[in-house]
C-alpha cells in the first residue's frame, strides 16, 4: 500500500464503520419490540466476499466472537458457488454463534456483476424461541427451544415458506419473532445497497484489497501491543458459585513474541444446568478484556484477534458437548474476562483494574400477577461495583463486563406491585485498597399486592471480586427473603407483605489500603463510603487521625 | 415629569424603535437590532470576564449609538452562562432533600458506562453525598400517600442544611411527577422555618418518570439559580439605569422566549439556549424561502451541530445531557429533563486536532484546541495541527482577513503544525491538509446521516443551512458527501444566534408522564390533563393572552419501548375519543415504520403541550433580483480534497448585491466566516441577502 493510499484507506474504513452503524440503527428502528427492549443485544457486521470480517457495530461484548465464526459455518454449508443474489442464510445453533438458541444469526451475500463481493450479517436476540423459555434450569438444549440448522431463509429473493411456517409454529410470539427477523433482513438489504454505492464511488471491483489492508493494520497494532508484554506462560484461576458446586476457570496465558495463547485446560467440567457456555461466547468475553486493556480504541475486524489462539478442551464448562443446556451461558461466560484480567494485572498493572461485581449484581426475574389477575414480568437489574482502576477508585453500581442500562425505580413500581424502600450504596462494600473498589448496593423491596415468582440470578455469593496488588476483595452478594438468606439462583414465591433484601457485590480494591491517600480515606468516611471501623481495621487509620479530621470538618 | 413626555415615549416615531437580541458566547457577545421597517444593525464585541454585563452594555451602546437605550422596546437575551457554571462546576453550594432510602440516586446513575474504556469517569455528582438529606415520606406509583411527610424530618434537614452552609435547595421525592403534594408541603415547611434560600421543586420542572434524570434536573437548576438570578438582576438594573424601559425576555432551550422571571425561577431551561437560537432562524429561513425541510449546520470551534428543521418549526427532544465525555456518548453526562431543540453534536470543529493513531492512520478530533490555546495559526495558539490550520494551508482562509482582520493568522505556524502529521504519513503538507479537511467532513457526514436515519429523514430532500465560523468553509464539501444539492449561507451567518433571539416566539413547552392505555374514557382524561398543562405553561410565560396550543402524545404499541410523537387537536379530542387517538397514532406509526398492527393495544406514555403567544416576524427586506457579476478583490490558489489546485477568485461578501452570481472555484470572505465555493459549485445572492449555493453537478 502506498503512502498516499493511507488517507483513502482511512476514509473507506470509516465508511464501512458508518455502514454497519447504519445497519444497526435500521434494525433497531424496524425491529418490533424484543430488540428495542433488549437494546444493544445484537450486532451487525460486514464481511468481504471471502468471509473476512471487515467491520462490526459496537454492541455487547458477547457478540465479539459471533459473526466471524457463524459466517465461516455458513460458507462451510453453502460454499460461494451455491449462493446467489437474494439469498439469506439463517441459524441459531448455539455452538456456531453466540451461545444460546435465542440468538438468531442471518447473513446476506452481496453480489456485484455476478461476483460475491461482500456479506452483510447480523445476530439478534429473540425474546422467545419456544421450549421452556429463557431459563437456566433445562436439562438439555432440546428443552431450551427450537433449533434452526443452517438454512436458506430466502432463496433468490423468495421467502422459504416451509421454514417460516416451522418458525411461526414453534415460538410463543410469532408476530414479534417474524417482525424482528424481517428487520434483520431489511437492514442487511440496506447495507447491500450501500456497499454497492461505496464500491462505485471508490471504483473498486471488490473489498478484498482494502479489507486485506484494514485487517493487516489491525492485526499489526494488536501484535505491537502483545509484543510489549514479557514472554512466558502465566496462570490464573477464577472461582465462582456455579450451580451447586463451585466452578473453576483455569487459564494459562502464553505470550510468545507477538502472539497469545489462552489455554483453559484444567477448568471445571460441564454441568447439568444451563450455565454451560459455548466456546464462542467464552472467547468473546476473553477477547473483550484483551481489547479493553490492549487496544480499546481500535476498530474491530478479522485482524484484531488473529494473533490470539484459544485452547478450550471439550467437556469443560466453557466447551460443553452437545446437547448440553446452555441458555444462561452468560453467568459463566463473563468470568473468562476476569481470568484474562487476573493475568494481565500481573504483566501490566498500570493498565488494568481489579475484578468487578459482574455477575454479582443483584439480578432478579420477577414474574407474577397483580391483584386484578393481570400478569407482569420484569428483569430487575441492580448492578454492583466496578473494580478499582490502577489510578483511581472503581465506579459504583455499574454494569460490567456488558454495558446495559437499568430501569428506574419509578418505572419498576409502575410495572409491578412492589415498593422499593431502599436502594443505596452499601458502606464498606468496595474492596479496600490504595484505590477502592466501586461500591455495590443494597436494595430492599416489598410486594404490596398480588403474587410474584422471584428467580434469582446472582453470582459471587461465595466468591467476591478479587483485589489486585494488595487490594482486598469487595463484599459478596446476597439474596434474602423476610430476613432469611435464600438460594441465589432458584425460584422463590412471594406473597403480599414479603420483603426482599438483595445485595449487589462491590468491586475489588487495587494496591495496599495502607497506601490510600489519607485525605481520600477521610472523605470516604465523611461520605459514608467507608465506615470508621473499616477505616481503622482495613486501612490502618488511627483513632487519633479520625478524631482530628472530624474536629476539623466540624469547624 | 409632564404627562406629554410619557405619551411621547410610548408612541415613538416608528422608525426609531428597536427590538434587540443579545447573545453571549464563550468568546464573543453578538448583537442584532431591528426596526419594524426592517432596518437591521449587528455588531460583535469580545465577551468580558468576569462580568459579561460590561460587554453587553458596551455593545448595546455601540449598536444604538445615536438613539440610546431608551429607544429599545424589547430585549431578548441568550447566554451560555448557565452552561458554563455547570461545566466549570462553579455553581452554588446545593443541598438535596430526597425520599428516605433514595439518597444515592445521583451517584448510582443508570448502570451504563463506556464499553471499552476501563478508565472512564463520570462527572462527579453535583451534590455530594453528605449534602443529600433524607426525608421521611413516600408516595406510591399511583401518587397515593404510602407514608405521610414527617414534619420533623424537614426540620432536621433544615438544621443540617443551615449547618452545611447551603446556598440553594433542591427537593426531589419519588413519584412526585404524579403527585407534587409532598414536595410542595416540604417547601411550605421550609419557608415556615424561616428558610429564604432559593428552593427548586423537581415537580415544577419535570413531569417525567425516572428519578435519576428528574433529580439531576432539579439539582442543576438549584445549582445555577443563585448566580443566574444575580446576573439577570444586575443586567436588568444596568439596562434600566441606561434608560431602557422595555420588556426583557430570555431565550430558552426549546427555542421559545419567556419573561426574565421565568428564567430566574428555572435557569436550567436556558442552558441550551444558544444552539436553539441558531436553529430557529433556520426554520424561519426555510419558511420564508418555501423550503419544506432544511438541515441547520452550525460548525464552531469545538463541535459541529446539526438539526433537521421543518419550515413549521424546530423539532424538540425531552431530555439532553451536559458535561458528557469527550465522545459525547449518551449517558455520560448530567441528564436534564427540559425540552430542547433536537440536535446532534459531534466533536468536529475548527479547533479539532489531527493526530496519528496506533494504526498509523490519520484521525481528526474529537480533542479540540478550543479557544485556548486555539489552533496553531492563532496568536498564542497551540502546536497541534487543527482543522483551521489545514483550512489555512489549503488557501480556504485568508490569514489577513480572519474575523474581518481582527485576528492575524500565522501561515508559518499552520504549515509547521500540519507538517507534524504530514511527515510520518509521507504526505506533502498540502496532501495532509486535504486529508484533515476531508476527514473532518467525513466525521460530520457520519453524524448527520445517523441523526437523519434515527428520525427517518431522507437527506436528499433537504437544504443545508450553514453558519458558525467554520460552517460555510466546509458546507459545500459536506453537502456533496451527503448528496445534498443546495447550501444556504444566511445573510447574518456570523450573528445567527443573536438573530434567532428576535425570531423566537413567546412560548412554553411542558410535559407530563401521563400514562394510560388507549381505551374508552381516555380522551376525557387526556383533555383534562392538557388543560392543566396549558395553564402551567401560560403561568410560566406570565401570559393569559390569546395563544396557539400544540399538543403531542408520546404513544406506542403495548410492549414496545420506542414511542412516536403523535400530534393531535386538543379541541377535537373528546369528540374523536379513544378511536381518534388510535387512528392518529397509526397514521404517524405507519409514516415511520410502514406498517401497523391492528391486534396490539396502544398506550400513551407522556403528553407534551406547547403554547405560543405570538411569533414575531423579523422584518426581512426582500429586494428585486437582478443578475450581476460582482468584482473580485483578488485571486489565490485553493486546494480541496480529491482535486488539484484551483486558481480561485476572492470576493468580499460586503461587495455582493442582490442577484450577484459567482461560479466556483471562488472564496467569499465574510467578517465572521468564509464561504468556499468549489469547482462546479455556483452561488447567487438571493432577494433576502442569503447566499444560495448549488452543489449538484
Amino acid at each position: 500500500m502506498s503512502r498516499i493510499d493511507s488517507v483513502r484507506l482511512r476514509v473507506i474504513w470509516g465508511r464501512l464503520g458508518a455502514i454497519v452503524e447504519e445497519q444497526a440503527v435500521t434494525l433497531l428502528r424496524a425491529g418490533f419490540s424484543s430488540i428495542v427492549n433488549q437494546a444493544g443485544d445484537f450486532s451487525c457486521a460486514v464481511f468481504d466476499g471471502a468471509g473476512t470480517l471487515l467491520s462490526q457495530s459496537a454492541g455487547t461484548p458477547g457478540q465479539l466472537h459471533t459473526l466471524g465464526p457463524v459466517v465461516r459455518h455458513f460458507f462451510r454449508r453453502f460454499p460461494p458457488a451455491e449462493l446467489r443474489e437474494g439469498d439469506v442464510l439463517i441459524t441459531n445453533d448455539p455452538w456456531k454463534q453466540s451461545g444460546h438458541l435465542n440468538d438468531i444469526a442471518i447473513a446476506r451475500p452481496i453480489f456485484l456483476k455476478g461476483h460475491l463481493v461482500a456479506i452483510a450479517a447480523s445476530c439478534c436476540h429473540a425474546a422467545d424461541i419456544g421450549g421452556r423459555g429463557l431459563a437456566s434450569d433445562a436439562s438439555d438444549v432440546y428443552e431450551e427451544g427450537l433449533q434452526i440448522p443452517i438454512l436458506k431463509l430466502f432463496v433468490g429473493g423468495q421467502r422459504n415458506e416451509d421454514l417460516f411456517s416451522i418458525l411461526i409454529e414453534n415460538v410463543r410470539m410469532p408476530d414479534e419473532f417474524v417482525g424482528d427477523l424481517m428487520a434483520q433482513v431489511s437492514a442487511a438489504d440496506v447495507t447491500a445497497a450501500k456497499i454497492e454505492k461505496l464500491l462505485g464511488e471508490f471504483e473498486l471491483e471488490n473489498l478484498a484489497e482494502v479489507g486485506q489492508a484494514m485487517c493487516t493494520l489491525a492485526e499489526n497494532a494488536m501484535r505491537d501491543a502483545i509484543r510489549a508484554l514479557p514472554n512466558g506462560t502465566y496462570v490464573d484461576d477464577v472461582y465462582f458459585d456455579g450451580a451447586d458446586e463451585p466452578v473453576q476457570l483455569h487459564l494459562a496465558l502464553t505470550v510468545e513474541d507477538d502472539s497469545l495463547q489462552l489455554d483453559f485446560t484444567g477448568s471445571s467440567r460441564q454441568v447439568s444446568i444451563g450455565i454451560n457456555c459455548v466456546p464462542n461466547y467464552a472467547m468473546a468475553y476473553a477477547n473483550f478484556m484483551l481489547k479493553a486493556v490492549l487496544c480499546p480504541e481500535l476498530p474491530h475486524n478479522e485482524g484484531t484477534f488473529a494473533p490470539v489462539r484459544y485452547v478450550i478442551p471439550e467437556g469443560t464448562i466453557i466447551n460443553p458437548r452437545y446437547p448440553a443446556p446452555v441458555a444462561a451461558r452468560h453467568l459463566t461466560g463473563h468470568f473468562t474476562a476476569f481470568a484474562v484480567l487476573g493475568v494481565l494485572a500481573r504483566l501490566i498493572p498500570d493498565r488494568v483494574m481489579a475484578d468487578s461485581a459482574g455477575g454479582g449484581s443483584a439480578v432478579m426475574q420477577l414474574n407474577g400477577t397483580r391483584e386484578d389477575g393481570s400478569p407482569f414480568a420484569l428483569l430487575f437489574f441492580n448492578p454492583g461495583g466496578l473494580g478499582a482502576r490502577a489510578n483511581d477508585d472503581g465506579i459504583p453500581t455499574v454494569s460490567f463486563p456488558p454495558n446495559r442500562w437499568n430501569i428506574p425505580v419509578e418505572v419498576v413500581e409502575n410495572i409491578l406491585p412492589i415498593a422499593v424502600l431502599e436502594k443505596e450504596l452499601l458502606t464498606d462494600s468496595g474492596g479496600p485498597g490504595k484505590f477502592r473498589g466501586g461500591l455495590g448496593q443494597r436494595v430492599v423491596f416489598r410486594l404490596l399486592s398480588g403474587h410474584c415468582w422471584l428467580s434469582g440470578m446472582l453470582e459471587r455469593t461465595k466468591y467476591p471480586a478479587r483485589g489486585f496488588w494488595g487490594g482486598l476483595p469487595g463484599c459478596t452478594s446476597e439474596l434474602a427473603i423476610n430476613g432469611e438468606t435464600v438460594h441465589p439462583k432458584k425460584r422463590h414465591e412471594l406473597f403480599p407483605g414479603d420483603w426482599v433484601v438483595a445485595i449487589a457485590a462491590g468491586g475489588g480494591g487495587f494496591g495496599s489500603p495502607k497506601d490510600r491517600l489519607r485525605s481520600r480515606l477521610l472523605d470516604d468516611v465523611r461520605l459514608g463510603y467507608v465506615s470508621a471501623t473499616a477505616a481503622i481495621v482495613d486501612y490502618g487509620l488511627t483513632t487519633e487521625e479520625l478524631r482530628s479530621a472530624r474536629d476539623a470538618h466540624r469547624d | 415629569m409632564p404627562a406629554a413626555s410619557v405619551t411621547e415615549r410610548r408612541t415613538p416615531p416608528h422608525e426609531a424603535r428597536f427590538r434587540c437580541g443579545i447573545d453571549i458566547g464563550g468568546t464573543f457577545t453578538d448583537f442584532v437590532a431591528t426596526t419594524p421597517s426592517g432596518t437591521t444593525r449587528a455588531t460583535k464585541v469580545l465577551t468580558t470576564y468576569p462580568s459579561p454585563v460590561d460587554g453587553v452594555m458596551a455593545g448595546l451602546a455601540e449598536l444604538v449609538a445615536p438613539e440610546g437605550l431608551s429607544a429599545i422596546d424589547h430585549v431578548v437575551h441568550g447566554t451560555t452562562l448557565a452552561a458554563n457554571l455547570v461545566l466549570e462546576r462553579k455553581g452554588a453550594h446545593t443541598v438535596l432533600l430526597t425520599t428516605m432510602g433514595m439518597r444515592d440516586v445521583l451517584e448510582m446513575r443508570r448502570g451504563n458506562r463506556v464499553l471499552y474504556d476501563l478508565f472512564f469517569k463520570f462527572p462527579p455528582p453535583i451534590v455530594p453525598r453528605d449534602r443529600r438529606l433524607e426525608v421521611n415520606e413516600r408516595l406510591l406509583a399511583t401518587g397515593e400517600v404510602m407514608r405521610p411527610l414527617e414534619q420533623e424530618s424537614i426540620a432536621s434537614a433544615w438544621r443540617k442544611a443551615e449547618a452545611i452552609g447551603a446556598q440553594s435547595i433542591a427537593i426531589c421525592f419519588l413519584h412526585a411527577y404524579k403527585n407534587p403534594i409532598h414536595e410542595r408541603r416540604a417547601l411550605q415547611l421550609l419557608r415556615d422555618l424561616g428558610c429564604t434560600l432559593p428552593i427548586t421543586l423537581a415537580s415544577d420542572i419535570s413531569g417525567e418518570m425516572g428519578e435519576f434524570e428528574r433529580t439531576s434536573t432539579a439539582v442543576i437548576n438549584a445549582y445555577v439559580q443563585p448566580a443566574i438570578s444575580a446576573y439577570l438582576r444586575e443586567l436588568a438594573e444596568r439596562l434600566n439605569g441606561g434608560g431602557f424601559a422595555g420588556d426583557f425576555y430570555m431565550m430558552l432551550s426549546h427555542g421559545g422566549i419567556a419573561p426574565r422571571g421565568t428564567a430566574e425561577q428555572f435557569p436550567v431551561r436556558v442552558i441550551e439556549s444558544g444552539p436553539a437560537a441558531g436553529m430557529i432562524t433556520v426554520a424561519e429561513l426555510a419558511a420564508r424561502m418555501n423550503l419544506e425541510h432544511a438541515i441547520g449546520f452550525d460548525m464552531g470551534g469545538t463541535t459541529a451541530k446539526a438539526c433537521l428543521v421543518a419550515a413549521t418549526g424546530v423539532p424538540l427532544r425531552a431530555t439532553f445531557e451536559i458535561a458528557q465525555g469527550q465522545d459525547l456518548e449518551r449517558g455520560t453526562g448530567y441528564p436534564l429533563n427540559v425540552p430542547s431543540v433536537d440536535l446532534t453534536e459531534v466533536g468536529a470543529g475548527g479547533g479539532s486536532i489531527a493526530w496519528i493513531d496506533r494504526l498509523g492512520l490519520l484521525q481528526v478530533g474529537p480533542r479540540s484546541a478550543g479557544s485556548s490555546p486555539g489552533p496553531a495559526c492563532y496568536p498564542g495558539g497551540g502546536d497541534d495541527p487543527t482543522v483551521t490550520d489545514a483550512d489555512l494551508v489549503l488557501g480556504l482562509l485568508n490569514a489577513e482577513y480572519f474575523l474581518g482582520g481582527k485576528i492575524l493568522l500565522s501561515q508559518k505556524r499552520a504549515d509547521a503544525a500540519v507538517a507534524t502529521v504530514a511527515r510520518p504519513l509521507g504526505l506533502s503538507q498540502l496532501q495532509a491538509a486535504q486529508a484533515i479537511h476531508d476527514l473532518v467532513n467525513e466525521n460530520m457526514c457520519r453524524a448527520v446521516r445517523l441523526h437523519a436515519l434515527y428520525r427517518g429523514a431522507e437527506l436528499a430532500r433537504y437544504a443545508l443551512v450553514a453558519f458558525g465560523g467554520a460552517g460555510p468553509v466546509h458546507a459545500g464539501q459536506l453537502a456533496e458527501k451527503l448528496g445534498i444539492s443546495t447550501v444556504i449561507v444566511p445573510r447574518l451567518a456570523g450573528v445567527q444566534s443573536a438573530e434567532g433571539l428576535l425570531t423566537a416566539p413567546l412560548s412554553m413547552t411542558v410535559a407530563s408522564s401521563f400514562a394510560a392505555p388507549v381505551q374508552n374514557g381516555v380522551a376525557v382524561r387526556v383533555a383534562s390533563e392538557i388543560t392543566d398543562l396549558r395553564h402551567r405553561a401560560l403561568d410560566l410565560i406570565r401570559s393569559g393572552a390569546e395563544h396557539e396550543l400544540t399538543s403531542f402524545a408520546q404513544m406506542r404499541y403495548l410492549g414496545q419501548s420506542h414511542y412516536v410523537d403523535v400530534p393531535f387537536d386538543a379541541s377535537r379530542l373528546v369528540a374523536e375519543g379513544a378511536a381518534g387517538l388510535r387512528r392518529r397514532f397509526e397514521r404517524e406509526y405507519a409514516r415511520h415504520f410502514l406498517r401497523t398492527n391492528a391486534q396490539v393495544g396502544v398506550e400513551i406514555v407522556a403528553l407534551n403541550v406547547q403554547v405560543t403567544v405570538h411569533t414575531p416576524t423579523l422584518a426581512h427586506t426582500s429586494r428585486a433580483v437582478g443578475r450581476s457579476s460582482p468584482m473580485a478583490v483578488g485571486e489565490r490558489m485553493i486546494h480541496l480534497p480529491g482535486s488539484d489546485a484551483f486558481r480561485a477568485r476572492v470576493f468580499r461578501r460586503s461587495d455582493l448585491s442582490i442577484g450577484s452570481e459567482i461560479v466556483g472555484p471562488a472564496v467569499i470572505e465574510d467578517v465572521s466566516t468564509t464561504i468556499v465555493v468549489g469547482a462546479g459549485h455556483r452561488t447567487v445572492t438571493d432577494e433576502w441577502g442569503n447566499i444560495v449555493m448549488t452543489v449538484a453537478p
